[in-house]
């Protein structure tokens, strides 16, 4: 990451800081091709005796092995700061006046995320970033000659390279575990299921300088299905008003499973500018073309009554045909559980399948109704897994 | 043998055709654009039926984990009609940059006319824009003034017969173009056209090279086995494998990839069918999960 560390980096750091009363800080950013974390901004002194923040820390070669979660030591706490799941960095806070709770540590990861954010770079540039480490250099060349194009506002230009795409930067997967980051709105938008054409596209449409939107919405309409997918990917980047909506609804009427994906999964702009009625469908028609929910944005916050009736709906039907339920969908119903929820997820907990037993541990400490308690002590006397026991613990604590 | 079906119209064919072509050795399938018997009326049919073409047709052979490419074109017949033909021409460059499109085609002569004419050459001209080989049909009534005048426009516009794909020869048209670089075609048809006898004859007397088999399958009689079928009579009559081979395959694939639009990685990939639906249909009757 090679955004400019500001004063705003400070604030956001003492921000974060605050979530567990910590007295000090400091943030990292990584360098992949060192393998270093380097220390980018720093308040208040580490330790009792004065001791600096050491200026580089040695950092895991290998992106796996890096942190995921909050990791405890005596005196510090180191926190990943995450984009999408990649690891760019981490901040180092020590002396808490006691051992943070749970909550205070999941406050303490939103801040660092929401940090995370703020250093990232634009979109087009960390697209250029992604791409340039995963193509050959002549298709690098060739996209620049494109970004060049778009930057001088020349819309044939990308009318032309758009269908060409696959065939110049490829149509593999894009491999990226991070996330562009939409400042306007504050919000990530996750890389995992972009291909390599889908973010030439969105970088020549992130480059163009006339009405992006616009544009979008036309490449939408006259493209093929690859074409359409960039289109869709575009407008979750920079579609900022509902004139493109159209392209969307008509994405989300076919059931073609990629174009589906690509109009409401990791895409913000569905969410936005979908009326209630038609998110919920949407919502719904993920759960029904194996799409997960817990991947459309908004749908924590546009949830309700109807859309968990419709959910359970979809699932009742599925369980009376003897087929297998989403287990996602329960973390969303339980948002605005219905009579006879709860009985149905205690079952669930005893689900063979971890996926079941999860979603369901999940959806009940969100609701946090007492007659479940029972049920959740029992199963975790018996569970397992670890994850599983984790929720139940937190759920019962 | 793979087989490479360089000419059939699946847009007018059942699934259960896609399905029999895949159990006799068709691996991948290539739709030139045409017209569809019943006559259009507007540009908005050509865009429904380019679209078809490049995705619906794609997504079913794909269930039969068939390769499907096309060629995009304003056919010779409908080049004649006023109502549309400057607006399918304006359309096509947006269509001839897309993924799976191999070349402009088919154009050509069907009643040899000054509009077919200039239809004609204004075509190859995009062809060569967009760097793609064309695909020529040749009429069926007064076939041989159709292939001397379509000779003879591509010397008029110096368009490089090796970029060229003539279609439906005849024992008449072979000796016009032989010579000439172009590649070869031949209908393979149950009545009409080229029968699978008089094709193992024609390859005894002119040899392999740049010769291509189609079964130009249709909405008319026709059938789209009749690449296989032709296959069965070239090895009854003891035509060695390689030249069979070069016959339907390496030849018909050579051709479209001169310009490096069709893939060779990509085709020598198998399909994957996906259990994805097209825009709300299903081909594929029956539960799924």
């Amino acid at each position: 990451m090679t955004a400019a560390v500001t004063q705003s980096t400070c604030e956001a750091l003492k921000k974060a800081m605050d979530t567990i009363g910590a007295t000090a800080g400091a943030v990292y950013l990584g360098d992949p091709e060192r393998s270093v974390l380097t220390l980018a901004a720093a308040v208040g002194q580490r330790t009792a005796n004065d001791a600096a923040w050491p200026t580089e820390i040695s950092w895991g070669k290998d992106a796996a092995k890096r942190l995921t979660e909050v990791k405890h030591d005596r005196t510090l706490l180191t926190v990943p700061l995450l984009l999408g799941e990649e690891e760019v960095g981490a901040v180092i806070v020590s002396g808490g006046k006691h051992v943070a709770r749970d909550t205070e540590t999941n406050e303490l990861s939103n801040e660092c995320r929401a940090l995370a954010r703020a250093l990232a770079p634009e979109p087009l540039p960390a697209l250029q970033d992604e791409l340039r480490r995963r193509i050959p250099a002549g298709a690098s060349e060739w996209l620049k000659v494109g970004i060049a194009a778009a930057a001088r506002g020349d819309r044939e230009a990308v009318m032309t390279a758009f269908p060409a795409m696959g065939r110049r930067v490829g149509r593999e997967p894009l491999g990226s575990q991070s996330a562009l980051v939409r400042r306007d709105v504050d919000v990530e938008i996750p890389l995992r299921a972009w291909r390599l054409d889908d973010a030439g596209r969105v970088a020549l449409l992130c480059a163009f300088t006339g009405d992006a939107e616009a544009l979008a919405r036309e490449l939408y309409f006259t493209g093929d299905l690859r074409e359409r997918c960039g289109a869709l990917r575009g407008l979750a980047v920079l579609g900022r008003t509902a004139g493109a909506i159209d392209a969307v609804r008509d994405a989300i009427r076919s059931s073609a499973a990629e174009l589906f994906e690509a109009a409401l999964a990791e895409n913000p702009y569905a969410g936005r500018f979908l009326p209630d009625d038609e998110f919920r469908h949407a919502v719904l028609k993920a759960a029904f073309v194996g799409i997960s929910v817990a991947r459309v944005p908004g749908v924590e916050s546009r949830a309700d009554a109807e859309l968990s009736r419709m959910l359970l709906s979809y699932v009742t039907e599925r369980e009376v045909a003897g087929r297998s339920v989403p287990p996602d969908v329960w973390p969303v119903v339980a948002l605005h559980p219905t009579a006879g929820l709860v009985a149905k997820l205690c079952g669930y907990l005893e689900h063979p399948a971890t996926a079941h037993r999860v979603a369901a541990a999940q959806a009940l400490g969100v609701i946090g109704d007492r007659q479940a308690r029972p049920f959740m002590n029992d199963r975790l006397a018996r569970e397992d897994d670890r994850t599983v026991r984790r929720i139940l613990e937190r759920a019962l604590a | 043998m793979r087989i490479f079906e360089p000419h059939a119209h699946m847009f007018s064919r059942v699934t259960d055709d896609y399905e029999q072509m895949a159990l006799s050795g068709i691996v991948a399938v290539l739709e030139p654009a045409f017209w569809l018997g019943q006559p259009r009326t507007s540009v908005g049919s050509f865009v429904d039926y380019f679209d078809a073409i490049i995705g619906w047709e794609r997504f079913r052979a794909e269930q039969f984990g068939m390769r499907h490419y096309c060629t995009i074109s304003l056919n010779p017949k409908e080049a004649n009609d006023d109502r549309f033909n400057e607006d399918v021409l304006r359309l096509l460059p947006r269509y001839l940059e897309k993924d799976g499109v191999l070349g402009v085609g088919e154009i050509g002569f069907d009643d040899i006319t000054p509009r077919e004419e200039r239809f004609l050459a204004a075509q190859l001209e995009l062809a060569r824009a967009h760097d793609l080989p064309a695909l020529v049909h040749t009429p069926h009534r007064d076939k041989v003034r159709g292939v001397e005048r379509t000779l003879a426009i591509m010397r008029e516009v110096n368009f490089p017969p090796e970029r060229v794909l003539i279609d439906h020869n005849t024992e008449q048209t072979v000796p016009l173009v032989i010579d000439t670089g172009c590649t070869m075609g031949f209908s393979i048809y149950p009545d009409t056209k080229m029968d699978e006898p008089r094709m193992v004859e024609i390859l005894k007397t002119w040899g392999s090279d740049r010769m291509v088999i189609n079964s130009a399958a249709d909405w008319g009689k026709s059938d789209p086995l009749k690449i296989p079928k032709t296959v069965n009579l070239m090895r009854q009559k003891g035509m060695p494998e390689h030249e069979i081979e070069k016959v339907v395959w390496h030849n018909p694939v050579s051709f479209y990839a001169k310009n490096g639009r069709l893939d060779l990685r990509e085709l020598d990939t198998p399909v994957t069918p996906s259990a994805q639906l097209f825009q709300g249909n299903s081909i594929l009757r029956g539960p799924r999960a």
